[in-house]
């Protein structure tokens, strides 16, 4: 019998807005041809909140608590790049200690987010063994966060001025354990992710973006480095103690879902490398805090590298202990309008890939 | 600061000297971050100093739309458009309103000079209700059509906004506790809706036939 081909129709295909890749929600209408994606239609805003509208009805203490819950996953990135903007407008002076404690708790939250992206890349593509054992070897850093800071997630350890948190020698040596037992894993890790066949033939040359357009939409982190653009904001405009630590930044070339993957899971590695040091160098004396001085009127500007990239907090006083406005963008806001560049002309079959390779947090892009 | 940072900085002070806007504010913080800071008074000066910006690899960071001062109906609006130009941060900001008479002006839009302003203007279009020229995709970014303009200039009463008519007893309680009477005008924002009666279940309804198997 002679093998006739299908008629190809153009269609359109409502996806989302629930569970795409992740349980939260995207919703796209994708105009098809046949199977292959032709235009990207994306409608936001089912989670939006008004969180920035209601930080100006909190005083500055408040809103430490507030940003922290913006989402779970860079949950610690908030509160983080708050307090910097709070500090940069006041002239706060964060103790070296106090500096050191803020990385540690930023790189074993990276090290965790970014271990489940690259998990859910491989419950994606039905690589269940895979996944499941991704997420037990990010359950060690999860114990890591539930042991020093007594929660899995929203861990509070920034404060304005420092931090509510000190870590004991007896502790350090349980992080250090932990770190090692993952960067065992993840080593192990990062030769499947570079070799296995499944995951190359459905990861390689899919959702491509060029480094021209990666620049072009202002794009970050590591869906920018997976195209070969090299920023990094913890190199670049370096915060923190982050300039006396060593640590590489890592680029990859092949602009597509495994390029990003290889980065992120790269990264833990830069991570644990980061952690190792502070681990042997945290400052015994310095306050974790100082007293909260009168914050004027005025305007101050703070970024950090969260797992997703660049996060960018703007705050603006009026001489009450209330911010005036307070606006954060998150890194997802410029690589999920990307996503129109990465899903042309894909396979229907690799949206969610292609969604979940940005590493979307869509509760922190619409506030 | 090192030497990359301040041929940085170097550069853009050269590059605004030469123009209609020198007068740069330069601040720094205790990391050797430094940040640079321009104001506009007219909106029409935007594309000028975009196209600057432009010239000199920027990357727009974000948008931010604000009212000057905190009241719901205040008109002096302005926005901070935030760039990244290598290590330094640097922050327009234009005000939108006529000092005299404080209409609210027009804004150009900044999308033909840098792409991802697309959904900021598009945000800041329906949260501030911000007039923008020249958009390209002037749709709706976040709140859907039926929602008004403008909402994060509102206050909303989260009573009304769930149409709280559940809740009616709660907030008269909490208005006579605080101020010891009932607004006239909330209780006519709040009328009972007309609710359709749900008939009762009729014990004796019969039992559903089923068929018998063999």
């Amino acid at each position: 019998m002679e093998n006739t081909p299908l008629e190809t129709k153009s269609f359109s295909l409502p996806l989302g807005p629930i569970h795409v890749a992740l349980e939260e929600p995207m919703y796209f209408k994708l105009d098809l041809e046949g199977e292959r994606v032709k235009h990207v239609e994306i409608t936001s805003g089912h989670v939006h909140r008004g969180m920035e509208l209601l930080a100006t009805k909190r005083n500055f203490f408040q809103n430490v608590v507030l940003v922290e819950r913006v989402c779970s996953l860079c949950s610690n990135s908030h509160p983080l790049t708050y307090c910097l903007a709070i500090e940069n407008l006041a002239g706060i002076k964060v103790s070296p200690k106090a500096q050191a404690l803020r990385i540690l708790a930023e790189e074993i939250k990276r090290t965790a987010s970014h271990l489940f992206n690259v998990a859910i890349l491989a419950h994606v593509i039905g690589y269940k063994s895979l996944f499941m054992h991704m997420m037990e070897v990010r359950e060690i850093m999860q114990d890591v966060k539930e042991t020093v800071y007594g929660n899995r997630m929203d861990i509070a350890a920034n404060c304005i001025g420092g931090v509510k948190y000190s870590i004991n020698t007896e502790l350090l040596d349980f992080v250090e354990k932990s770190i090692v037992r993952t960067e065992n894993h993840i080593k192990e890790l990062v030769d499947i992710y570079a070799s296995d066949k499944m995951i190359l033939a459905r990861t390689k040359n899919v959702g491509r973006i060029s480094a021209e357009d990666v620049i072009k939409y202002g794009l970050v982190g590591p869906v920018a480095r997976g195209s070969n653009v090299n920023i990094d904001t913890r190199r670049d405009a370096p915060y923190l103690i982050y300039d006396q630590l060593d640590f590489d930044v890592i680029t990859e070339t092949g602009c597509d879902v495994h390029a990003r993957a290889m980065v992120r899971l790269r990264e833990t590695l830069e991570s644990i490398k980061i952690i190792k040091q502070l681990i042997r160098n945290i400052p015994e004396e310095g306050n974790l805090s100082v007293l909260l001085p009168h914050i004027k009127a005025g305007e101050a500007m703070a970024r950090s590298e969260a797992p997703r990239g660049e996060l960018f907090y703007y705050v603006h006083t009026d001489g009450t202990d209330m911010p005036l406005r307070l606006k954060w963008r998150v890194p997802s806001y410029m690589n999920w309008e990307a996503l129109e560049v990465m899903m042309k002309d894909c396979e229907v079959a690799d949206v969610s890939l292609i969604v979940n390779s940005i590493d979307p947090c869509v509760s922190c892009t619409e506030r | 600061m090192n030497q990359n940072q301040n041929k940085t900085i170097e550069t853009i002070k050269e590059t605004f000297e030469r123009t209609d806007f020198p007068n740069l504010v330069w601040t720094s913080n205790h990391y050797n971050n430094f940040y640079a800071w321009l104001k506009l008074k007219n909106p029409a000066d935007l594309p000028k100093a975009a196209e600057l910006l432009q010239s000199l690899d920027a990357r727009l960071c974000t948008v931010t739309a604000y009212s000057e001062d905190r009241s719901l109906e205040a008109n002096r609006r302005a926005i901070a458009y935030h760039f990244a130009i290598k290590s330094v941060l640097f922050c327009v900001t234009i005000q939108i309103y006529d000092e005299e008479t404080l209409e609210p002006l027009k804004v150009p839009s900044i999308t033909p000079y840098f792409r991802n302003a697309d959904w900021n203007e598009r945000e800041f279009m329906e949260m501030y209700d911000i007039q923008i020229i020249d958009h390209p995709n002037p749709k709706r970014l976040f709140l859907d059509e039926r929602l008004d303009k403008g909402i994060m200039t509102k206050l909303i009463p989260f009573s009304s906004m769930v149409h709280g008519t559940g809740s009616k007893n709660l907030w008269e309680q909490v208005m006579l506790e605080k101020i010891g009477y009932v607004p006239e005008s909330f209780k006519q924002s709040f009328k009972e809706p007309a609710f359709t009666k749900v008939e009762e279940t009729k014990l004796d309804a019969p039992k559903p036939q089923t068929e018998e198997k063999e």
